[in-house]
């Protein structure tokens, strides 16, 4: 049976590598010529621990069980979402179960680590290198040997530590943490065995957040030959040259896939949400609260929310997620739901031009809409070119930035996937799939019946 | 008074203690009565033990507030 490589390009978009990129990544395009590709559609929210989850698991966020970067633990306190949180199997547990290999280097939401049948290391999500990092334990020091320990998971260290970074700066560290986690990646390659060989570059995301505007001559706030112009090309040509050594020590039977999670898109700024909820009296802040944070910029925690008299409140950091108040509206519920909608669906852009915003009901996106995170209605502004701000304090309706920096670009609803394996007769451009078709078709080529309780069906003739 | 001896009363379908009684017989339980006991037992104590793992710390305090600066910094702590 197959073996599978999949080299994960965190938010690469597809129209820089299918087109606007595609002859300066040799690699890539090779993968592209011989083998098929297609747009991918993100989940909704196109959130990066959900998505990758969502393509390793074949299931709604829902059912993996988490909605954001946070929840709410049974004490009421916000804790930070971590593998714990996962209520469904991913590829790993399943490919244990069957006796064969992973490596999982770097997946999002998998600290802390799980035993399995192979080695993982978890994502950007690890407070340091510890004993929940790596499975098997052995490989700890392995880890630490690597060189620069606080910049193995991730470039942001600290709350000053990312979007005041200067772009020269924040380009070093990014590199430096490839160089790190691919030098382990290279090792593992040769030396083990495995089925299925897992490894996710998170380095594009953060330089495409923050260095968008350096080379989109449509970006509201460009800047004109800028020396970071070429920063984000640059570090895809980077990721591609590393694709080829990997590729040059694989065996030919062995199916290679280049993949995201969602794509990025030029943010025109932010919407701040709550501010607009509380213009339309939806939503009320506690009376002592108010004068607490008169002219301070604070984030909304639902202690501060008046509860007898709130009907909604928003949060979401790209996407807003608006949380309406159930008890308070009781049967109105469904009537409130659309005006809500009417009424988001109308907010103007900042010039008074119209938004394509987009507004998904809790049940349209969720499996199962019980849980407390669940929020009721998802918005995309302007289809995600406009983000959320869900902070006090901002005067009016838009900011363009937030109290941690500016940032240029957010997640976009399409992401890319390729796919070369021998002998594959479909070929070239293949209508767009859906993220979850992923893992159905890694378990076919792998040679693995897919589970009942996956519905989604594998990629058409792949 | 031992616990075995302050006892409540619950009540089961009749077709249930039915089979549970026919279960009984050369089980050691002596009663429908004690196997219930047992049987919930049993499930509690898997039930909270699983809580107890579930509601165990992920991070420590300060590695928490690590990963939430590292959050906030990337703009994805709302």
């Amino acid at each position: 049976m197959g073996k599978v490589f999949l080299f994960g390009i965190d938010g690469a978009v597809p129209e820089l590598i299918f087109e606007k990129w595609r002859d300066e990544l040799p690699n890539i395009k090779r993968l592209m010529d011989l083998g098929a590709y297609a747009k991918l559609n993100s989940t909704i929210p196109p959130t990066t621990i959900i998505a990758w989850n969502a393509m390793l698991s074949g299931k709604d966020p829902s059912e993996i069980g988490v909605y954001s970067y946070t929840f709410k633990d049974k004490k009421g306190s916000t804790k930070i979402v971590s593998s714990k949180n996962v209520k469904c199997k991913r590829i790993w547990d399943i490919l244990t179960a069957q006796d064969k290999r992973t490596i999982s280097l770097f997946v999002p939401l998998t600290y802390p680590v799980v035993p399995l049948k192979g080695i993982m290391v978890s994502d950007f999500l690890t407070p340091e290198i510890d004993d929940k990092c790596v499975y098997p334990i052995e490989l700890k020091d392995e880890l630490k040997k690597l060189g620069n320990e606080e910049l193995l998971f991730d470039v942001a260290v600290g709350l000053a530590g990312h979007k005041s970074l200067p772009e020269g700066e924040l380009i070093k560290r990014t590199l430096e943490m490839t160089r790190m986690q691919h030098q382990f990646a290279k090792k593992l390659l040769i030396n083990e065995k495995w089925d299925l060989f897992l490894l996710i570059n998170i380095g594009s995301d953060r330089l495409q957040h923050m260095l968008w505007r350096h080379f989109d001559e449509t970006h509201r706030r460009h800047i004109k030959d800028s020396l970071f112009k070429h920063a984000i090309k640059e570090y895809y040509k980077y990721l591609d040259k590393q694709l080829g050594e990997f590729i040059d020590k694989l065996d030919e039977n062995t199916t290679i896939i280049v993949a995201s999670d969602h794509g990025m898109i030029k943010q025109e700024g932010k919407i701040n949400i709550n501010n607009w909820l509380i213009e339309k009296g939806y939503l009320v802040l506690k009376k002592e609260y108010l004068d607490e944070i008169k002219g301070k910029k604070v984030r909304l925690s639902q202690e501060n929310i008046d509860k007898e008299k709130t009907i909604a409140w928003g949060g979401g950091a790209y996407n807003a997620r608006i949380y309406i108040n159930k008890e308070k509206v009781g049967k109105e519920y469904g009537t409130f739901r659309e005006k809500l909608i009417r009424e988001l669906k109308s907010i103007p852009g900042s010039g008074g031009e119209k938004l394509d915003t987009k507004v998904y009901k809790a049940e349209e996106i969720y499996k199962d809409t019980s849980h407390q995170e669940c929020p009721d209605l998802t918005i995309y502004f302007d289809d995600l070119r406009w983000a959320s701000n869900p902070d006090l304090g901002q005067e009016g309706l838009y900011s363009w930035e937030t109290a941690i920096g500016a940032d240029s670009a957010g997640h976009s609803r399409q992401g890319c996937f390729i796919i070369y394996k021998k002998g594959m007769t479909k070929k070239g451009k293949i209508q767009d799939i859906e993220i979850t078709q992923v893992m159905p078709t890694l378990l076919n080529i792998l040679g693995i019946e897919k589970p009942k309780d996956i519905e989604v069906t594998k990629i058409e003739g792949i | 008074m031992n616990e075995e001896n302050n006892v409540t009363t619950v009540s089961i379908p009749k077709a249930l203690a039915e089979k549970i009684k026919k279960r009984c017989e050369g089980t050691g339980f002596n009663s429908v009565s004690s196997y219930v006991t047992y049987v919930l037992r049993q499930v509690l104590s898997t039930v909270e033990s699983k809580e107890t793992t579930e509601t165990k710390e992920v991070f420590t305090e300060e590695q928490e507030e690590k990963v939430k600066q590292r959050l906030r910094s990337l703009g994805y702590l709302d």
